[in-house]
């Protein structure tokens, strides 16, 4: 069972979902980091030096 | 003691101009701690000044700066009117610094530091030079043995020797009497007094007010990132030792114009083979190691010429690989030891000369494993001499060795300067040089007999390219790596 | 004594984000462009006769190495932007770029496995541009890793910047290497490659993904530079 047309579709779709997976996975990563880094800036200013 | 008039041959206009030191505007930040602010101030030649402050304050920072080790992040520093950073050879021998570090080399003798601290600075009779110091500082005892068995009060000792050695009109001072004791504290008093006696400027820091009563005439504090006191001093209740009849012999050593490039380099080169002709540090575990991997591997190997001669070729060019690492990071890492690597910075040597001079040496020494590794290889994997060529062998062995140090000595300045140390040196190496690999596993086969001779060209091509693209990029980038 | 404000450093330049609207324009951009990519790609393309469906991971496996080379090219010119300047903006975007640059390599890698494990039945293969492509990554790798573990920030760029000139020129050289190291041991298995005669549809989808990957790049590298910012003031206010 290892005939490229049996294979080929499967390939594809786990190819561009690992795509998705990665450039998404990337993507929420940096806006998590984001968000996070903006509230401990707020803090850190808030609490005043 | 006539060898001693100065005879002094500086280039550039500046020989006649004071040693003025001039900071101005002068700001250091670490990352985004800022030690240092807005600092301005002018010590004349001739000064006698006492810097203090409590600890963590910023002392040494400043005076790092002073002496050109330490790039500022706002201001400048000049002496002479010149800025530090653009330091050309005859300003560095204006300045000696002594810092915590010793910046000597542990293995080799005080003698021998000396006389590689006289090459690198252009004095041109070492000897004399070294044995008026010797008479002055008491080094007799201590000049022959290593300087890494020496005591604190010694290795302090052969440490302002060392910075004196090129007669500098500027003498820093990083907390020099601290662990001195009062035989040794009253010397240095006395060396210090007939340094100012003499013309020199002299400016220590100390977190001891008794020391900066003792002999000082300015006092400059700081305090909050920036100078908060400079005033003038009363002149000291201990009496003043008399200057000595006599010139003491560090005011004006016979002086040349200093190495250049290549004469730099090979002092250099010339220093690290000392060393590891003495130590055998080098040799014995990149040596070792490669024999190690070679014999190892020979056991995974199917046996059988075809197969053997591909994989075989592979691994000695692994094995030398790993020597490579483990060489030339160790060759490196002995300059973070005793901060040896500053001593190279304050000194006329220009910067590419450090990498030409420490990759010099490495090559020597891989050469060396390389002549014990190669012939092993030859016997234990091939089964048969037939159609090698044993320059091509050579060749190749040589332009691969030539690669690979070259690459990871300038990236074990790198991988000394990082929280991994020398273990990062195989991470940033390994990706950079797998064309070298290539290339030198393929012309060594060629040199065995196997393969397809004509390609050849093709394969000293990329070897010759690599080497060549390497070469000249370190040379070039190897001053950004080393500045600070 | 009053203490003045302080002045405009080195590591002030790291200091200030880009644009917040920009970067929204952009992203919408993106998300638009991703969708007629996938439009593209999935249907306004034709199916290959020869490979079938699978062909179609072409299209983003190739645009994304065009992006992985573009992203180390930016490196270069970070690099060099700071050794020139001291300005620690140039290597933001280098430390960004390369990042970014690591993943697009990664999708280039994985995509190319599946490609070639539906094609030739294997997962990987030592075929030059696919070798080339990994060993891309690895000098990605090794950047990333040495400004993962030198913490203070000049010292990081300098070093970064010194790596990433170095990488940037080794890459030719290693794409020849590559190259003549597998003709001389070619593989068993025929790489089919997608030569310049592809049909119009075809270039038309690559085009769509070039575009859209380029701005899923430009984003990417945007965001990761406001994070970097963001934690530099964070350092900053920390150390007041």
């Amino acid at each position: 069972m290892s005939g490229t047309e049996v294979n080929g579709p499967v390939m594809l779709a786990v190819g561009y979902g690992l795509a998705l997976v990665l450039y998404g996975g990337y993507w929420i990563y940096l806006k998590q980091k984001a968000s996070h880094l903006e509230t401990t800036l707020r803090r850190v200013k808030g609490s005043g030096n | 003691m006539t060898a001693l008039v100065s005879r002094e041959v500086e280039s550039g206009s500046t020989s006649t101009v004071p040693s003025t030191l001039v900071v101005k505007g002068l700001g250091k930040e670490f990352g985004w701690t800022r030690v240092l602010s807005n600092i301005s101030l002018t010590i004349e030649e001739g000064e006698y000044v006492a810097l203090m402050g409590s600890n963590g304050v910023g002392k040494t920072t400043l005076l790092r700066m002073c002496a050109g080790l330490s790039v500022p992040t706002e201001g400048s520093v000049s002496i002479a009117g010149v800025d530090l950073r653009r330091a050309g050879p005859g300003l560095r021998r204006r300045v000696g610094f002594v810092s915590h570090e010793s910046l000597l080399y542990p293995d080799l003798t005080g003698r021998e530091n000396l006389e590689f601290q006289a090459r690198l600075f252009g004095v041109s009779e070492p000897d004399s030079a070294i044995a008026a110091l010797s008479e002055l500082l008491d080094l007799d005892s201590i000049l022959d043995r290593p300087a890494g068995v020496l005591s604190r009060g010694n290795r302090q000792r052969l440490t302002l020797a060392r910075s004196l050695l090129h007669g500098p009109r500027i003498v820093l001072l990083d907390e020099p009497f601290t662990g001195l004791d009062e035989d040794s504290s009253d010397r240095l008093l006395k060396i210090l007094d007939a340094l100012v006696a003499t013309g020199r400027t002299v400016v220590m820091t100390t977190h001891d007010r008794a020391v900066a009563e003792a002999g000082p005439r300015r006092l400059i504090v700081l305090d909050n990132r920036t100078v908060a006191v400079d005033r003038d001093l009363p002149v000291p209740s201990r009496p003043i030792a008399p200057v000595p009849a006599e010139a003491p012999a560090f005011t004006r050593p016979a002086l040349t114009t200093p190495p250049k490039l290549f004469r730099a380099a090979w002092a250099i080169a010339a220093k690290d083979l000392r060393i590891e002709f003495r130590t055998r540090d080098v040799i014995g575990s990149a040596g070792l190691f490669a024999l190690a991997v070679l014999i190892t591997a020979s056991f995974t190997m199917p046996t059988g010429a075809a197969a053997s001669a591909g994989a075989a070729t592979g691994v000695l060019w692994i094995s030398i690989l790993f020597a490579v690492l483990l060489g030339v990071g160790r060759t490196m890492a002995r300059e973070s030891a005793d901060r040896g690597i500053e001593g190279l910075l304050l000194s006329p040597a220009p910067r590419e000369s450090v990498f030409i001079g420490k990759a010099l040496a490495s090559l020597v020494l891989m050469a060396v494993v390389d002549v014990v590794v190669i012939p092993l290889f030859l016997v234990m994997m091939t089964s048969d001499g037939q159609g090698s060529n044993p320059f091509a062998l050579i060749g190749t062995v040589a332009l691969g060795t030539l690669g690979l140090v070259t690459v990871a000595s300038l990236f074990s300045g790198i991988a000394v300067g990082s929280r991994l140390g020398e273990s990062m040196l195989p991470i940033l190496v390994m990706p950079v040089v797998i064309p070298l690999m290539v290339g030198s596993v393929e012309l060594t086969r060629l040199a065995l007999g196997a393969g397809d001779s004509s390609s050849v060209w093709q394969w000293l091509g990329i070897l010759a390219g690599f080497d060549l693209m390497v070469l000249l990029a370190a040379i070039a980038m190897f001053s950004y790596v080393i500045e600070e | 004594m009053t203490q003045q404000a302080a002045p405009e450093t080195v590591h002030e330049s790291s200091v200030a984000q880009s644009s917040k609207r920009t970067t929204k324009w952009l992203g919408i951009a993106v998300a638009v462009s991703i969708v007629a990519f996938a439009y593209a790609s999935f249907f306004y393309a034709p199916e290959d006769g020869i490979q079938g469906s699978v062909q179609r991971i072409f299209y983003v496996h190739v645009a994304s190495a065009w992006i992985a080379a573009l992203a180390f090219f930016v490196v270069f010119v970070g690099s060099i932007g700071f050794l020139v300047t001291r300005n620690l903006r140039w290597d933001s975007y280098a430390g960004a770029s390369a990042e970014v640059g690591l993943l697009f390599t990664s999708v280039v890698l994985v995509t190319g496995m599946l490609w070639g494990k539906a094609i030739w039945g294997v997962f990987w293969t030592w075929e030059p541009r696919l070798t080339s492509v990994l060993v891309l990554w690895l000098l990605y790798l090794a950047y990333v890793a040495l400004r993962a573990y030198v913490p203070e920030p000049s010292r990081k760029a300098r070093f970064s910047a010194v790596l990433g000139i170095v990488a940037f020129l080794d890459v030719p050289i290693v794409y020849l290497s590559v190259k003549w190291w597998r003709t001389l041991h070619p593989e068993q298995v025929i790489i089919t490659e997608q030569g310049p005669q592809l049909p119009g549809q075809m270039i038309v989808a690559l085009v769509v993904g070039l575009i859209a990957m380029t701005l899923v790049y430009v984003y990417f590298v945007r965001l990761r530079f406001n994070v970097n910012a963001l934690e530099q003031q964070i350092k900053r206010e920390v150390a007041k």
